[in-house]
């Protein structure tokens, strides 16, 4: 087992006991996430992203296959809060407010009071709520409630963060926004990430390797990343990515015109080689 | 009954209007007219010293401090009782049935049976009269507790997983928290069932008085507006306590972040 290796699955399979029968969720699924690695999930929904993601935070159990996080079962990697989990809801408790919600991982670690205070704010600076420390969740909008649970994730330090379509319940000026966001904070922070997504465009926006899961039983279709794919196939594919670029710089420019950030977004980019490929890939 | 009355003055020849009259103002009415309980009220109340046994005042200090401290068992035992349902599974399936039974007891039969055993052994006074309180607001604060401690929804508990918190931890930062809305909801009816719980045991206990014993005295001496005062003066008192935990309930909640 290679060291870099944050996590290992091997033939993961996972069947789902009902009442209509077995519900095969995952079937011989195997992945490899290097440390560093921004690592997208997609797939059509009820094809198993938000299983595979459960199984590494040990919140569901795999019937059969292999799983390592950082050498450990998920359950002993669960026990040394390896990971902060990011819900599809922000999952804030409504009793508490924002910074006490950012600091309940800190009070379950048992972290001292100027501790907790201290990596509070610096969780609220890193995703722009400061000055909202003291509201009730209410109070926000659903995108920044969602990054104050994303601020909660990370109070904590986890060295992996898994998020579950965090922002598919947000409209798409907010989505993209917080996925520039996102991608800084990555930048910033050198956390390994496994992000849930169906948004094909939020994938390759983000990611340093998609995943592409079929429908079900979940298998993994394909993985890219840009020394695995084939000259030839890349260049063949290259014309309709080229098309899809134009679209999105006439789409920027209008959007520049009408003053919004998302078009800085879209030209400060570096969109390398590969991410063309993940999307001819998905194509083929 | 009116007819009655004049016909024993020898009174034949009154208007409909002096019948009227006279059914409002009867000394010793079946059904007391509104005033005569508002001018009794006044006068048990206000005139009277409270330290005299003819007060409502004094009547009242007897019920409600049995009240409030069998509600204040009753809620503790209530919620014992819930943490203990919810966290021992065994008990789920072997303490709620009882629980329940315990409820479909007639009080009115129970009460009188509770107060003679103690009596054997010389538990006298507030106690006997607060163990029945406790015995009827225990049950709603159970009830309603074990349905706020299960409250919390998949998420919320899954969220405590991934930080690996222990049972204590998910119970006190989540659960309790959770099951405060329920929890005051139940104290509600709780406060209200332990009033009806003292005045009921007063009826079997009334040397102590309490509205209860007012209620007994009044029935034996065909005191209809006694009773009726009395009845009052405890729907009054039932309408503040469960005021006074609306209130309550309110500044927690505000506290808690509710709109
Ligand atoms: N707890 C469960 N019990 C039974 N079936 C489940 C459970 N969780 C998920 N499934 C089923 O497993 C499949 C994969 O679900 P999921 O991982 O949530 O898909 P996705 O996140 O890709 O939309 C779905 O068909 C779903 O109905
Ligand atoms: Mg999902």
């Amino acid at each position: 087992m290679a060291s870099s290796r944050v996590i290992d699955i091997a033939d993961l399979s996972l069947t789902f006991e009902t009442n209509d029968g077995p519900v095969h969720a995952l079937s011989n699924v195997s992945l490899g996430v290097e440390k560093g690695d921004f690592i997208s999930l997609i797939g059509p929904s009820g094809c198993g992203k938000t299983t595979l993601l459960r199984v590494i935070a040990d919140l569901e159990h795999p019937t059969d296959g292999s799983i390592s996080i950082h050498g450990m079962t998920p359950e002993e990697a669960r026990l040394k809060r390896a990971y902060g989990y990011v819900f599809q809801a922000p999952a804030l408790y409504p009793w508490r407010t924002i910074g006490k919600n950012i600091a309940l991982p800190l009070e379950i670690l048992g972290y001292s009071k100027e501790e907790r205070a201290e990596r509070v704010r610096k969780g609220l600076d890193l995703v722009n709520l400061t000055g909202f420390e003291n509201k009730f969740p209410w109070q926000l909008s659903g995108g920044m409630q969602q990054r104050a649970s994303i601020a909660r994730a990370l109070s904590f330090d986890p060295e992996l963060l898994l998020m579950d379509e965090p922002f598919g319940a947000l409209d798409e000026i907010v989505r993209d926004k917080l996925n520039e966001q996102l991608l800084r904070l990555w930048e910033k922070t050198q956390k390994t990430v496994v992000f849930v997504t169906h948004s094909i465009p939020e994938a390759v926006f983000l990611s340093t390797k998609i995943v592409v899961m079929s429908p079900r039983p979940g298998k993994i279709h394909g993985q890219s990343r840009a020394a695995r794919i084939a000259r030839g196939a890349f260049l063949c594919r290259l014309r309709v990515a080229h098309a899809d670029v134009t679209l999105v710089r006439q789409d920027s420019a209008c959007l520049r015109r009408l003053g919004d950030p998302r078009c800085v977004l879209v030209f400060g980019f570096d969109l390398s080689e590969w991410r063309y490929a993940t999307r001819c890939l998905r194509e083929c | 009954m009116q007819r009655d009355a004049f016909a024993n003055a020898n009174k034949t020849d009154y208007t409909l209007s002096e019948f009227i009259k006279g059914t409002w103002s009867q000394e010793r009415p079946k059904l007391p007219a509104p005033d005569q309980i508002l001018s009794e009220l006044y006068k048990t109340v206000i005139d009277t010293a409270p330290t005299s046994k003819r007060s409502l005042v004094f009547h009242g200090y007897v019920t409600l401090s049995a009240t409030l401290f069998g509600f204040l068992i009753g809620s503790a035992l209530g919620m014992i009782l819930a943490i203990l349902v919810v966290h021992v599974k065994s008990l789920d399936k072997s303490l709620m049935p009882w629980v329940v039974a315990s409820q479909t007891i007639p009080i009115i039969a129970l009460a009188p049976m509770i107060i003679v055993i103690m009596n054997q052994f010389d538990i006298t006074g507030l106690i006997p009269k607060s163990i029945i309180a406790a015995y009827l607001s225990f049950f709603p604060v159970t009830v309603g507790m074990v349905k706020g401690l299960r409250s919390p929804d998949p998420l919320q508990l899954d969220l405590m997983r991934t930080y690996s918190a222990s049972r204590v931890q998910t119970f006190f930062k989540l659960r309790i928290p959770a099951s405060v809305p329920f929890l005051f909801a139940s104290l509600k009816v709780g406060v209200a069932a332990s009033l009806v719980g003292t005045v009921v045991a007063e009826l079997t206990k009334s040397e102590d008085g309490g509205f209860g014993a007012r209620l007994l005295a009044g029935s034996y001496y065909g005191q209809t507006i006694q009773i009726w005062s009395a009845l009052f003066a405890a729907a009054a008192c039932a309408w503040a306590l469960v005021t006074l935990v609306g209130i309550l309930d309110r500044v927690v909640t505000k506290a808690m972040g509710a709109r």
